[in-house]
C-alpha cells in the first residue's frame, strides 16, 4: 500500500508528543538492521499528530475518513498470512471528506494497556506501531510508525542462587553456583565454580549465554537457539579443589527479558551454558536458565567508581555459603527455614529437566507461596557431596555446533 | 573468536620451532602495539583497548617454551606501560574513562582480559585509593581463571609487578579505607600459594621422559615465584611479631602442603635469604619445625646449613649485638635437629652428618666459650647414628669418615677422656670390626693373589680390584682416624689429664687389630713423646715430672710392644729408636735404662725380623758397642741357615758405617769386623743344604765383598784379604752352578753371578789401578 503514497499527491507524516525527548531504544527490523524507535512502557499515553501534506498545493484529496490505529501485533515469520493483533484501538481523525491543503490531527490514546515487550527474534516478532489510515476509494493511504515498548519487572522477592553438583561418573564432577536465578538486562552474573573430581584434562571453560526462541505451537513449532555469549572463565586444566571465578557483565550482550508464552504465540529463553573442553576437544556442558527480566532505570549513583564497588560487590557474593541481595535476605532466611525439601531422587529429577526449573522459577514470580515446593534451591552443599546419586549427568558433545 | 586456540597445541614445544614461533608471536606484538599507541594518540581509547587486547591475546599461546614465553611476556609488559601511563595521564586530568574496570571485562577470552583489568585496576589505585583493598582483592581473586601454569604464573607475575608500588604498608588504624599491610599480606600470600601450586602442577604436566626438561624448565621459573616473597619483605610495617603470627605460618603451611621437593628447597632457601637475620632469629622454631616435615627428598641439611652460616655470620658481623641471650640458639638447632633426624628414618647419614657438622660450626663460631656445645653435638650424632645400625658397613665408614673429616676441617678439639671414648664408641666402625676380620684377612688374600693376575682382567676378575680398593680405603680412613687423635687435646695446661686421654684412646684404638693399629697407634706414641718433652719443659712447676715421664715411657713402650706383636716390626722399631732419641733428651732418672731398653727391644725386634743394619747407623749411644755385637749375635741366632748367613754379612755394614759418638760421626770402618763378619756369613751359607741356595748366597756375600773392596778405594784399609777371600767364593760358584740342573732358579742365579762377575769386570776395566789390582785377584 506504500506504493501509491507519493502518487496520491499526500504525504503522512506522525510526529508523537515529546519525540525529541523521548528515550528511544534500538530494534531490529525484519532484514536484519537496527532501528531506533522511541521507548514508550506498559500503561503509558501515547499521543501526538498526524500531518498530512497536499503535495501539490490546489489538488484535491478525496477520501471515505481518516482513522488512528495503535496495534500490538505478532508476526510468525513462517505464518505470513497470520498477524495475531493482541491490542487494537481506533481513533477516528476525520470524517469521509475532501482535503485541499495541509491538515493536522492531535491523537491520544490514553494509558494505553502494552503487555509484551516488543521483540524481533529469528521467526518471530513482536511490534507496536501507529497506523494512520486515509481512506479512499480504490487504495488507502497508509503510515505506519512503529514504537518500542519494555515491560519492566519489579526486583523478584525472592532470587535464590542456582547451585548444582554435576559430573561424570568417576570423570569430572564439579559444583557451580550463580549467585541468582533472575537477572536484570544490567545484573552481573557472579558465580563459582567448584572442582571436586578431575581425571580428565581440561583445556579451557567458558559460560555461554543461549537463546531459545519457541515460535507458533503444536506440531509446527519452530525451535531456534542462539548462542549469544561466549565467555571464558577458565584457561587450562585445574585440579581437584580449585574454585575458579566466573564474572560475567550482562549489559554488553544483546538480550531481552525471558519471555514465557505471549499470547500463546512464541517464547523466549535464556540459559546460561558451562562448556569444559577437554584436550581432545571434547565438550562437556551443563545448561542452567535462568530469567532475565528488565528492571526500571535506577538512577546512578553519583559516585564516580560505584561500578568498581558494584563488581566488587557482586564478587564478594560469590563465595560459598555466602548469601546474596541483603535485600531478599528475609526470603532467604525464610527459605532456609523450610525444611530440606529435596531428597537426592528430587533433585537429580529436577536437574535432569532444567524445564521443570524455569516452571517452577515462573509460578514463583506469580505466587510467592510456591517457592518454597520449588526445586530451585539447591540441597545443602554437603549433603551433595556425600551422596553421589545425585549427580547430574553433564552433557557431552564432540561437535562445536554452537 | 573463542575458539580459534591453534590445532597444534598439543604438539608441545619444539626447540627448532621456538624462534619461528617467537618471531611470528613479536611481530604480532610489534603490529598491534604500534596501532594501539596510534590510537592512543588520537585519544580513541575503544580502539586502543582492542589492539591491546588482540597483543595480550598472544600470551594465549601453548607452543612456546618458558624461555621464549618470557621474551614475548617482556615486550608485551613494556608496551602495556604505554597504556598504563595514557590512563593515568588522563584520569589525573580528571577525565575519566567511566566504566572501564566494567568494559574490559567484557574481553572473551581471559588472558587479555585479565591482564586488561590488572592494568586497569592499579590505575584506578593509583589514582585514588579509596577502592585500593577492594581491587587488589578482587585482582587476586579473579586471576584464579587461569589455571594453565605457564601462562598463570606470568599473569601473577604481572600483577606483582603492576602492583609494586601500591600494596597498603601501614598499620591497620591509620588507614581503614584504603587498606593495610594485613591487605597487603593476604593479597602476596594468596599470589604466592596460587603460583606455587602452579609451579608444582607443572612437574606433573606432559610426558613421564619429559621430567628432566621440565624440572629444569621449573628451575627457570622459580624467580617467579620468590617474587612474592620478596615483594613481602619490602613492605616495612611488617614486623617481627607480624612475620611470627601471619605471614611466615602462611608461607611455611604451603611449602609443607606442596609436597614438592624443588618447591620446598627452593622456597626455604628463599625464606631464609629475603628476611631479616632478626626475624629468623624470632621464629626459628616454626622455621626448624616446618623444615622437619619436608619431603624426604629435600637437602634439608642445605637448608639448615645455610641457615645456620646466615645466622653465625650475624653474630659474628661487626656493628652486630651477637645473638640475644634470650635465644638459646644453639639448643634450638640442637633439638630440632634431633627432631629432624628422629622424624625422617630416611635421611641419609651423609645429612644427619653434615648438619651435626654444621652444628658444630655454629657451636665453634658463635659459643666460643662453650665447649660443652660440641660435646652435645657429638652426643646427638652419636644417637643419630645408633639409629643407622641396621647401615651397611661402607655407609657407616663414610658417615664416620665424614665426621673426622669435619672435625679436621674445624680443629674440633677432644678435651677429655670422656670424649675420646664416646667419640671413639661413635666411629667404631672405623675403630674395630672384629666380626669382619676374618672376611677382610680373606679378601687381603684374594687382593695378594689378584696382583699377579692380568690387570686387564679386573672387570671380570671383580673380586681383586674390590679388594685392593678396600685396602686403600682402610688406609684411607686409618690415616684420618690417626690424624684425629692429634686433635685429642686437654690443652696446653691440663698434662695430667691428656695422658688420662691417651691412655684411653690406646685402650679403645688397641682394639683395632694389627691392618689398623699401624696407623691409629703411633700417633698415640709420638703424642706421648710430646707429653713428655712438655713434661720436661714444664720442670720448674711439676715436682713429680719425672716420675711421670717415666710412666709416660712405660706406656709407650708397652704400647709399641704391642705393635710388634702385630707384626709390625719395622714400625716398632722405628717406634721404639725415636723413642730412645726421645729419651736420650729428657734427663729423667734412669734415663740411660730406658733408653737402653728402648734399644734393646729395637734390637730383638731386629733379631727377629729386620736384616737390614743400614737402619741401625742412627744409633748413638754408649751401649753402641754392646748394642752391635748384640746384632751380630742376634743375626747368627736366626732360625734358617740362609737368614742367618744374610744377616750376619748384613752386620758387616754396622761395623763399616756405624757412626759411633766417639768418632764424631765419621763412619767406624773395622774391617777386621767386617771380614769376620763376611767369613761367618760364608761359612753359614757353606752349611746350606740347597746348592743353588748356596750358590745364591755366595753371589750375595761376593757382592758383600766387592761393595767393601770398592768402598775402600782410596783409603789406607787393606782389603787384599776381602779380594782373595771373593775370588775363593766365584770359584765356589761356578763349580756349584756348573753341576746344577737347569731350572728358573739356577737360571736365576745364573744371571745374578754373570752380572755380578760383570760388575766386578767393569769396575776393574775402568779407573783406579788399585781397584783393578785387587779385583785381579778375583781371578775374573
Amino acid at each position: 500500500s506504500f506504493f501509491g503514497l507519493v502518487s496520491q499527491g499526500a504525504e503522512i507524516d506522525i510526529v508523537l508528543d515529546g519525540q525529541e525527548s523521548r528515550k528511544t531504544a534500538e530494534l531490529k527490523l525484519e532484514d536484519g538492521r537496527k532501528e531506533r524507535l522511541p521507548l514508550y512502557y506498559d500503561g503509558e499515553t501515547v499521543s501526538g499528530k498526524v500531518n498530512i501534506l497536499v503535495k501539490k498545493s490546489g489538488t484535491k484529496l478525496e477520501h471515505q475518513g481518516i482513522k488512528i490505529e495503535f496495534v500490538g501485533q505478532i508476526d510468525l515469520y513462517f505464518d505470513r498470512g497470520n498477524r495475531h493483533e493482541f491490542v487494537s484501538m481506533v481513533r477516528e481523525l476525520a470524517r469521509p471528506g475532501i482535503l485541499t491543503q495541509g491538515v493536522c490531527y492531535g491523537f491520544e490514546f490514553v494509558n494505553v494497556e502494552k503487555p509484551y515487550e516488543s521483540y524481533s527474534g529469528a521467526n518471530v516478532r513482536l511490534r507496536y506501531y501507529l497506523r494512520v489510515t486515509v481512506v479512499k476509494r480504490l487504495s488507502d493511504l497508509v503510515k505506519e510508525q512503529d514504537i518500542c515498548v519494555h515491560t519492566l519487572a519489579q526486583y523478584p522477592d525472592l532470587n535464590s542462587s542456582i547451585k548444582m553438583e554435576v559430573g561424570i561418573e568417576d570423570c569430572l564432577h564439579i559444583e557451580f553456583e550463580y549467585n541468582k536465578s533472575k537477572y536484570h538486562l544490567k545484573d552481573v552474573i557472579v558465580g563459582k565454580i567448584f572442582f571436586l573430581l578431575v581425571r580428565i584434562k581440561i583445556r579451557h571453560m567458558e559460560v555461554q549465554i543461549i537463546r531459545r526462541e519457541l515460535a507458533g505451537s503444536g506440531p509446527a513449532a519452530l525451535n531456534e537457539s542462539e548462542t549469544l555469549a561466549k565467555f571464558e572463565i577458565m584457561d587450562g586444566a585445574p585440579v581437584r579443589g580449585e574454585s575458579i571465578p566466573i564474572r560475567l557483565f550482562l549489559s554488553g550482550y544483546d538480550l531481552t527479558p525471558s519471555m514465557r508464552d505471549v499470547n500463546k504465540k512464541f517464547s523466549v529463553k535464556y540459559y546460561l551454558n558451562l562448556v569444559l573442553v577437554d584436550e581432545e576437544e571434547r565438550r562437556y556442558f551443563k545448561q542452567q536458565e535462568i530469567t532475565l527480566f528488565r528492571r526500571a532505570e535506577k538512577r546512578r549513583r553519583p559516585i564516580a567508581n560505584s561500578y568498581i564497588e558494584q563488581a566488587i560487590f557482586h564478587h564478594r557474593t560469590a563465595q560459598f555459603g555466602q548469601q546474596q541481595q541483603p535485600t531478599t535476605r528475609a526470603q532467604q532466611q525464610q527459605s532456609q527455614a523450610t525444611p530440606p525439601l529435596t531428597t537426592p531422587e528430587d533433585a537429580a529429577a529436577a536437574a535432569i529437566s532444567p524445564g521443570r526449573h524455569g516452571d517452577a522459577n515462573n509460578s514463583a514470580a506469580d505466587s510467592p507461596e510456591l517457592e518454597s515446593g520449588s526445586t530451585h534451591v539447591s540441597p545443602a552443599l554437603p549433603a551433595a557431596r556425600s551422596a553421589p546419586g545425585i549427580k547430574d549427568v553433564l552433557g557431552e558433545d564432540d561437535d562445536d555446533n554452537y | 573468536l573463542f575458539w580459534q586456540t591453534r590445532s597444534q597445541d598439543m604438539s608441545g614445544p619444539v626447540t627448532e620451532d621456538q624462534e619461528k614461533l617467537l618471531d611470528e608471536a613479536l611481530s604480532v606484538v610489534k603490529l598491534q602495539a604500534f596501532q594501539m599507541k596510534r590510537c592512543l594518540d588520537k585519544a580513541k581509547l575503544m580502539d586502543a583497548l582492542k589492539h591491546a587486547s588482540n597483543m595480550l591475546g598472544e600470551l594465549r599461546t601453548s607452543l612456546l617454551s618458558p624461555k621464549s614465553y618470557y621474551e614475548l611476556y617482556m615486550l608485551i609488559t613494556d608496551e602495556m606501560r604505554h597504556l598504563e601511563l595514557y590512563l593515568l595521564d588522563e584520569f589525573q586530568k580528571g577525565r575519566r574513562v567511566q566504566d572501564l574496570y566494567e568494559l574490559v571485562q567484557y574481553a572473551g577470552n581471559i588472558i587479555p582480559r585479565l591482564y586488561l583489568l590488572i592494568t586497569v585496576g592499579v590505575v584506578y589505585i593509583k589514582c585514588s585509593e579509596i577502592s585500593r583493598k577492594d581491587i587488589l582483592k578482587d585482582l587476586v581473586e579473579m586471576c584464579r581463571g587461569v589455571q594453565h601454569p605457564l601462562r598463570g604464573l606470568f599473569l601473577r607475575n604481572y600483577l606483582l609487578q603492576c602492583t609494586k608500588n601500591v600494596l597498603p604498608d601501614c598499620v591497620e588504624e591509620e588507614q581503614e579505607d584504603s587498606g593495610s599491610v594485613s591487605d597487603s599480606i593476604d593479597f602476596v600470600l594468596l599470589n604466592f600459594s596460587e603460583m606455587n601450586k602452579l609451579w608444582v602442577r607443572m612437574q606433573h604436566q606432559g610426558h613421564t621422559r619429559e621430567r628432566d626438561r621440565r624440572e629444569q624448565e621449573r628451575r627457570e621459573l622459580k624467580l617467579l615465584v620468590g617474587t612474592n616473597l620478596v615483594r613481602l619483605s619490602q613492605l616495612d610495617t611488617i614486623d617481627v611479631q607480624r612475620y611470627r603470627s601471619v605471614v611466615l605460618p602462611a608461607v611455611l603451611e604451603q611449602v609443607v602442603n606442596c609436597k614438592d621437593a624443588l618447591s620446598q628447597d627452593y622456597v626455604m632457601e628463599c625464606i631464609i635469604q629475603v628476611f631479616p637475620d632478626e626475624y629468623h632469629l624470632a621464629t626459628l622454631q616454626d622455621f626448624l619445625q616446618a623444615c622437619a616435615e619436608l619431603n624426604p627428598a629435600v637437602p634439608v641439611k642445605n637448608i639448615l646449613i645455610s641457615l645456620i652460616n646466615r645466622l653465625s655470620a650475624f653474630a659474628t658481623r661487626d656493628g652486630s649485638n651477637g645473638i640475644p641471650s634470650d635465644i638459646p640458639l644453639f639448643d634450638f638447632f640442637s633439638e630440632q635437629i634431633a627432631k629432624i633426624i628422629e622424624n625422617k628414618p630416611d635421611l641419609s647419614p651423609e645429612d644427619l652428618v653434615s648438619l651435626q657438622a654444621a652444628l658444630t660450626g655454629l657451636a665453634l663460631g658463635v659459643y666460643k666459650d662453650r665447649e660443652d656445645y660440641v660435646d652435645k653435638v657429638l652426643e646427638t650424632t652419636n644417637s643419630g647414628l645408633d639409629k643407622l645400625g641396621r647401615l651397611d658397613s661402607p655407609t657407616k665408614k663414610s658417615v664416620s669418615a665424614y665426621l673426622l673429616q669435619n672435625m679436621l676441617n674445624n680443629g674440633t678439639l677432644v678435651p677429655s677422656s670422656e670424649q675420646v671414648e664416646q667419640l671413639l664408641d661413635l666411629v667404631r666402625c672405623l675403630v674395630a670390626d672384629p666380626g669382619a676380620d676374618a672376611a677382610a684377612a680373606a679378601a687381603a688374600a684374594t687382593a695378594t693373589n689378584s696382583l699377579g693376575g692380568d690387570p686387564g682382567d679386573g672387570s671380570a676378575n671383580g673380586a681383586g680390584p674390590d679388594s685392593e680398593a678396600d685396602n686403600e680405603d682402610l688406609a684411607e680412613e686409618q690415616s684420618l682416624l690417626g690424624r684425629v687423635v692429634h686433635l685429642f687435646s686437654t690443652g696446653p695446661d691440663l698434662l695430667d689429664e691428656q695422658f688420662g686421654v691417651l691412655k684411653t684412646a690406646r685402650r679403645i684404638l688397641a682394639t683395632g687389630g694389627g691392618r689398623r693399629v699401624k696407623y691409629t697407634l703411633p700417633p698415640v706414641v709420638y703424642q706421648a713423646y710430646q707429653l713428655a718433652i712438655r713434661f720436661h719443659n714444664r720442670q720448674d712447676s711439676d715436682d713429680k715430672w719425672r716420675k711421670k715421664c717415666r710412666k709416660i715411657f712405660e706406656f709407650c713402650h708397652s704400647t709399641v710392644c704391642g705393635l710388634a706383636k702385630c707384626e709390625l716390626p719395622n714400625l716398632a722399631l722405628r717406634l721404639f729408636v725415636d723413642g730412645a732419641l726421645v729419651v736420650d733428651k729428657i734427663p729423667f732418672d734412669q734415663h740411660d735404662t730406658v733408653a737402653y731398653e728402648f734399644l734393646s727391644q729395637a734390637f730383638s725386634l731386629y733379631e727377629e725380623e729386620i736384616s737390614d743394619s743400614k737402619r741401625m747407623t742412627c744409633f748413638a749411644a754408649e751401649n753402641h758397642e754392646p748394642l752391635r755385637s748384640q746384632t751380630v749375635h742376634a743375626a747368627s741366632k736366626l732360625l734358617r741357615k740362609p737368614d742367618q748367613s744374610r744377616a750376619v754379612a748384613a752386620c758387616a755394614h754396622l761395623f763399616w758405617s756405624g757412626r759411633p759418638r766417639e768418632l764424631q760421626g765419621a763412619e767406624m770402618r773395622d774391617l777386621k769386623k767386617v771380614g769376620e763378619c763376611l767369613k761367618r756369613a760364608g761359612r753359614l751359607a757353606s752349611q746350606c743344604m740347597d746348592a743353588g741356595l748356596q750358590a745364591q748366597l755366595y753371589t750375595e756375600l761376593v757382592n758383600y765383598y766387592l761393595y767393601f773392596v770398592l768402598q775402600s778405594a782410596g783409603s789406607n784399609l787393606d782389603v787384599s784379604q776381602l779380594s782373595s777371600t771373593a775370588g775363593q767364593l766365584l770359584a765356589k760358584i761356578r763349580e756349584i752352578l756348573s753341576g746344577l740342573e737347569p731350572s728358573a732358579d739356577s737360571e736365576h742365579i745364573h744371571k745374578h753371578f754373570e752380572a755380578t762377575v760383570e760388575f766386578a769386570r767393569s769396575q776393574s776395566a775402568s779407573g783406579d789401578a788399585t781397584i783393578a789390582g785387587l779385583l785381579a785377584q778375583l781371578e775374573l
